[in-house]
């Protein structure tokens, strides 16, 4: 066993006088559990981070996923499992890098490694079982893996994983993720109370028998790991005096669906947004609500609009090449003023892209993917509680405006797993969109008023509303209209109501001084990593602010004015944008990142990017280097 | 939902309405002179002064094409989407509404070319509605292109040599579908066929699907030509359990009892022949109905919020 | 005594009659609550009602106040409101309610007839509610007294459209207080009753029911419950005694009596003595009505004619002519001197 290097994390670390053994005392951790795909190291991951939680910490864990569903075993491409974040305060993103991985074979590790996804001196328990493999191919490879791992200051811990399981189970490939769970536990000081429980509720649908294995198998680790390790990871845990709920972004959105009182979940299956309908197919029906899996995308958003249509709260999910198909659709809901909910989970575009991978290159689309005029709504959550909260809010505006509301989220907050102050229901959210009262005699089915655009909705089975909803140039009689004036003032209707709801928004909130050298502005799932960097460069004495827009359309007011008090606006995106010093790239052809373009057109200010498109969430560490780089560049706007 | 939710607030109500023809008038027909869809939406304005249907609790919901406009001249409810796309909305409205009467109006391009998908689908969902295939054999709105159903060698504007391919046949590809459950042909020219079918479609409880041979005078004047001129060409099924119009005997002699309910038979007769069949080919009502699978109690804003709250408690720190 | 095997039967058999019936309350508490938040005067509603209604997403990013001016609808009248306000109380209590809302027990000598006319004319008074808030949605509600629209409604003031909805009921009682006259009123729209027979009963009690919409089924276990349940239309039930006959008449399976009788069971044994004041030869009457309707068209008529020596029930003319007359015959031979 090998146990050269310093340890890692933030913070400093004592001996216990009483164990003899060396105890780390930090305040956040990385760690990470990864493994060929199908070998339970997400559902370690995922316990561990649940456990993490509900003993206090503050955690943000995510999804380690490989690109395709069953990659040849030991490949480095293959790596499946969870990384968790947690730390004494609250977390808000994922991090820069891992401090303790346990991976099981060395193959999924150098993927890891060659990924730059550990810290210098990250501690790795490693499955040590390849090491004397009968497959000659097999031993020669750990031994380069090793090598090459050798070239970085990690502390590698040789574990006996197949070897310890085997006491136990026949076939430790469906086990040993239990084992891992073991070590962890030990290392970091879980309740084992706690993950007994959480182990209960991962497998509540399997049999005592597999839940009394599971238990047995973590026991064994953390006894192997107490007997074998000489050193322990404290991260002090402070109980919130707030109940606090633990779970996925895509479970978030699935349950603030039920919490808005929808009733009809209208979708088509694409990652990384079916999860949300998995979570809803479970309980909906105990809600008295249907998850309805159409014939395509198009079928899903069009059965949606159907059901909104005939008076009931219906919503779409679905990730970029279903917001594709579902274009038409959307246009036709904000010409007919049906209102709607559309999810839609971002992922790496175009065309089909990085299936599982976090991308916010949708935005542009979201607003303007419609033909012709249609202005609708854009929200985009930037929690894991927000993708809760969304919702219900996402319905009311849906319904007030009767338009469309996208709400976008991405592959990041659909997996990423985080505590958040339990949400108070409210039964206020679940009412009725309409009653079905009679319509008053020569009242038009859109009696749009002049000043806002808004009309009252009006649903099949009110007495003399009779009318049919078209797609087709119409008048407040929903008419077809094809004359000047009719047109004309259906778009201005329909487009003022996009500006009466931006005149009840708030300015957004600058995080850090209200003026200074650098604003950066970001939107959607960066926001935990954005105010990090900002804290650390502010740490470093640069003045740096941020500003998240939750708001995409309309945008919320006093923008240029926040703007106006910052030498330099940069956004910070996950979407495409060419460097300015790129090859060819001038100032007049360089293509930007997709809110800057859109804040240049708003605001007339020369907003500037930063953005990548890893397929990764970003690093806080990253964005403080383009923070620093941008500032070094120069101020002026 | 469908939960069985049907509102009590008008219950209470007494409704002494009767509805005439004229209570079901809508906007004038825009449809050329001499087209098929006028006589279509007599028997439909027919059909539903005769079934007294509440005009507020009736939906007509279309695609985009000529026969699509169908709901503008109609005095209830209506939905006049997207090319292709009217039953994914029906879908949706009847999912959630069972207690409305839904009717679908789809032109040829609109069934059997860009909604073909959601056609398939339409019927082995069986939702109960009544989906008319208003059948020209060309697309006509756009001015002459050539449609799936359009015949093998019939010039078009897109096609001015003919078409290349065989015409589709949208009667035997949705007796193919599993769980179909109704499925008709009729004509617009002969009233008395074109209203029993509509009526027995109507009365069907599942998606009854009816094709209603329609002349389109402009751009396939020709095609229904034949069967219009000589009746010979017809051959009625006829059947107790489908439709039988002894009147219509006289004028139309060719005839074969078809069963509704042998689906065999229903897809032997489907075959192209020399012969138009009209008449009901398959009629099931023991299929299930998709939107009866999904019906679901409705729990009240506290009741969710109970159960919402208990679902939180499994995810409580 | 929910642990009692027949009331538990009885209630998974109403099952979805009671779902049907309570969702439609519910679907109408909630457009109720949806008019009382959208009629209350922004005043009285205050920011924090639009708080509530935008959820926590929209805390700090949405101006209340300002929203609240798109929310609201024209405020109604408080005094109007406060009707509603009542009507869904009603709502929401029936909503909430278990299902011993759906059942009840008739105390030995009381009347069938008044006890399922109270419990319906209880149940009423959701409807009466419904049509209260209808009229408020509808802008027909006047600023008066509504006092009388809130009470129990009987079940004769119940539209037709009411009834189709009406909440199925599950009646425990003694065999001798089945007195099937008490339910005839009460076969029409939706109504579904079903009782359980303690003690003796005569042998074919809910033969005096059958008419040709109505569905009628004695039973000793499930048998028939399920479609029971599923008849559109009046139907009655009676868990029976052993002794008592078992059969179903479901409207459903044809224009023929006949073809709709379904009997599975004729009791072995005469009836000996008489039951809730039915004499011994009122019994093998009813028995032998039951049969005689189950019988082909030959025999029926000519059984008919044993049991009956009446000569207005000489069959002649159309099937369901004879059908509806054997009906009408059968309804004046039953007792119903309870009906009141």
């Amino acid at each position: 066993m090998a146990t050269k290097s310093k340890t890692a994390g933030k913070g400093t670390r004592k001996r216990a006088k009483d164990e003899g053994r060396e105890i780390i005392r930090v305040s956040e951790h990385t760690a990470e559990i990864v493994s060929d795909s199908g070998e339970g190291a997400q559902k370690c991951g995922q316990i561990f981070g649940a456990v993490c939680a509900k003993m206090g910490n503050g955690a943000w864990t995510v999804e380690i996923i490989p690109a395709e569903i069953q990659p040849p075993p030991r490949s480095k491409a293959g790596g499946s499992g969870n990384r968790v974040r947690f730390g004494t305060e609250r977390i808000t993103n994922w991090g820069d890098a891992t401090n303790l991985v346990v991976a099981f074979n060395e193959q999924v590790l150098l993927g890891r490694h060659e990924l730059d996804a550990l810290a210098d001196d990250a501690i790795i328990l490693l499955e040590n079982m390849w090491a004397t493999h009968p497959d000659p191919d097999i031993q020669q490879q750990w031994k380069e893996a090793l090598e090459a791992l050798s070239t970085r200051n990690y502390r590698i811990i040789e574990v006996p994983m197949e070897e310890e399981c085997l006491k136990i189970v026949e076939d430790p490939r469906r086990g040993k993720n239990m084992f891992a769970l073991g070590l962890f536990a030990f290392i970091y000081d879980r309740d084992l109370e706690l993950i007994r429980a959480q182990i209960a509720h991962q497998f509540r649908k399997k049999s005592e028998e597999v839940y009394a294995r599971n238990v047995l198998l973590m026991e064994a680790g953390y006894a192997w790991a107490d007997a074998n390790l000489d050193f322990r990871i404290e991260i002090p845990t402070v109980k919130s005096d707030q109940p606090m709920v633990v779970m996925n972004g895509n479970e978030a959105i699935g349950m603030g669906a039920v919490a808005a009182g929808m009733e009809l979940c209208s979708m088509y299956p694409i990652t990384p947004a079916t999860s949300a309908s998995h979570y809803l197919s479970d309980v909906f029906d105990k809600f008295g609500g249907v998850v309805h899996q159409a014939e395509d995308e198009i079928a899903a958003v069009g059965v949606a609009i159907g059901a909104s249509y005939a008076g009931k709260v219906a919503f779409t999910i679905t990730s970029g090449p279903g917001l594709s198909l579902k274009q038409e659709f959307l246009g036709l809901a904000v010409m007919v003023e049906v209102p709607l909910v559309v999810v839609d989970v971002q992922r790496g575009g175009p065309s089909t892209g990085l299936p599982t991978k976090v991308e916010q290159s949708d935005l542009l689309a979201a607003m303007f993917g419609q033909h012709g005029d249609a202005p609708h709504v854009v929200l985009a959550p930037a929690t894991i509680e927000e993708c809760f909260h969304s919702m219900v809010t996402a319905r009311r505006i849906a319904e007030t405006f009767r338009t469309v509301v996208m709400v976008l989220t991405d592959a990041n907050l659909a997996t990423g797993v985080q505590p958040f102050p339990r949400p108070e229901l409210d039964p206020r959210w679940q009412q009725a969109p309409v009653s079905l009262s009679p319509i008053p005699e020569g009242k038009p089915a859109y009696d749009w008023d002049p000043r806002t655009g808004l009309s009252s909705r009006r649903v099949p089975g009110q007495k003399d509303g009779m009318h049919t909803a078209t797609g087709l140039a119409h008048n407040e009689w929903s008419k077809v209209a094809y004359d000047p004036e009719s047109h004309e003032r259906g778009c201005r209707m329909r487009s003022r109501k996009i500006a009466v709801l931006q005149h009840t928004l708030r300015a957004p909130e600058v995080y850090g001084e209200e003026s200074g050298d650098l604003l950066v502005v970001g939107w959607g799932s960066t926001k935990g990593a954005i105010e990090e960097a900002v804290d650390r460069a502010r740490a470093q004495g640069l003045s740096v602010s941020s500003c998240h827009l939750t708001f995409l359309s309309p945008l919320q007011p006093g923008l240029k004015e926040i703007f106006r008090r910052f030498e330099r606006v940069m956004t910070v995106e996950i979407n495409y944008s060419d460097e300015p010093h790129d090859p060819f790239i001038t100032d007049e052809n360089r293509r930007r990142a997709q809110l800057c373009l859109l804040l240049r057109a708003h605001t007339l200010v020369d907003v500037d990017c930063w953005s990548r498109v890893p397929g990764q969430p970003l690093r806080p560490g990253f964005i403080l280097n383009a923070i620093r780089e941008r500032l070094a560049m120069g101020v002026g706007v | 939902m469908t939960h069985y939710g049907c509102s009590l607030l008008s219950c209470g109500v007494i409704d002494e309405r009767t509805f005439e023809m004229d209570d079901y008038q809508g906007a004038v027909a825009r449809w050329c002179p001499g087209c098929g869809d006028h006589s279509i939406l007599t028997a439909v304005q027919r059909l539903l002064e005769e079934e007294q249907l509440k005009p507020e609790e009736t939906v007509f919901v279309s695609g985009i094409g000529c026969s699509s406009r169908f709901p503008h001249y109609l005095n209830t409810y209506g939905f006049h989407g997207l090319h292709g796309r009217a039953l994914p909305v029906a879908t949706g409205v009847k999912l959630e509404r069972p207690e409305l009467n839904v009717f679908v109006v789809m032109g040829d391009g609109d069934c059997c070319s860009i909604g073909a998908g959601h056609w398939i689908h339409a019927t082995r969902y069986n939702v109960d509605m009544v989906a008319l295939l208003l059948d020209n054999n060309m697309y006509g709105l756009t001015k002459g292109q050539t449609s799936p159903t359009t015949p093998l060698h019939f010039p078009s504007n897109t096609q001015p040599r003919g078409t290349y391919l065989e015409a589709l046949n949208p009667v035997q590809a949705t007796l193919g579908v599993t769980n179909a459950s109704f499925v008709a042909q009729t004509a617009e020219w002969i009233p008395a066929h074109l209203y029993e079918t509509l009526k027995a479609a109507y009365h069907h409880k599942g998606f009854s699907f009816v094709r209603i041979l329609q002349r389109c005078p402009v751009y396939t004047a020709s095609v229904y030509d034949e069967a219009v001129r000589k009746p010979d060409v017809i051959e009625m099924m006829v059947h107790d359990d489908g439709i039988y119009l002894p009147d219509l005997d006289q004028i139309y002699k060719q005839k074969i009892v078809h069963n509704p309910k042998d689906i065999d038979g229903a897809r032997r007769l489907a075959e192209v022949t020399e012969r138009v069949r009209l008449g009901v080919f398959y009629r099931n009502e023991a299929l299930p109905r998709y939107e009866d699978l999904r019906r679901l109690p409705a729990h009240t804003a506290e009741e969710r919020v109970r159960l919402l709250s208990e679902e939180l408690d499994r995810y409580a720190v | 005594m929910p642990s009692d095997p027949r009331i538990e039967l009885a209630l998974r058999a109403v099952a979805a009659p009671i779902d049907r019936y309570r969702s439609a309350v519910v679907t109408t508490v909630e457009e109720v609550r949806g008019y009382l938040a959208s009629h209350r005067s922004p005043t009285e509603s205050g920011d924090g009602n639009t708080a509530a209604r935008l959820g926590a997403f929209a805390a700090g990013r949405i101006d209340y106040a300002r929203f609240a001016t798109l929310l609201t609808e024209a405020p109604d009248d408080p005094e109007r409101l406060r009707k509603v306000e009542k009507a869904f109380d009603i709502l929401r209590v029936i909503a909430a309610g278990d299902e011993d809302l759906f059942k009840i027990k008739v105390k030995g000598g009381a009347r069938l007839g008044a006890a399922v006319a109270k419990r319906l004319a209880e149940m009423g008074r959701g409807f009466a509610a419904a049509r209260v808030a209808g009229m408020a949605t509808a802008g027909s509600l006047n600023s008066g007294s509504a006092e009388e629209l809130l009470a129990p409604m009987a079940f004769e003031r119940w539209s037709a459209a009411e009834r189709r909805l009406a909440p199925p009921l599950v009646v425990e009682l003694e065999g001798a207080d089945l007195h099937a006259g008490d339910l005839v009123e009460f076969m029409d729209g939706n109504v579904k009753i079903l009782l359980l027979v303690n003690g003796e009963s005569t042998p074919a009690p809910l033969a005096p029911l059958i008419t040709p919409g109505t569905f009628v089924l004695q039973t000793g276990d499930d048998t028939g419950l399920g479609r029971f349940a599923e008849h559109e239309g009046p139907a009655v039930a009676a868990l029976v005694p052993e002794d008592a006959a078992r059969f179903i008449h479901d409207p459903a399976r044809g224009a023929n009596l006949w073809d709709r009788i379904e009997i599975y069971h004729a009791p072995e044994k005469e009836p000996r003595r008489s039951v809730g004041g039915r004499s011994v030869s009122q019994q093998k009457q009813e028995l032998q009505q039951l049969l005689a309707m189950g019988k082909a068209p030959v025999e029926a008529a000519a059984s008919v004619a044993d049991a009956a020596p009446v000569t207005a029930v000489a069959p002649s003319g159309p099937v369901s002519n004879q059908v509806d007359k054997l009906a009408a015959w059968l309804l004046s031979q039953a007792d119903l001197e309870n009906i009141g």
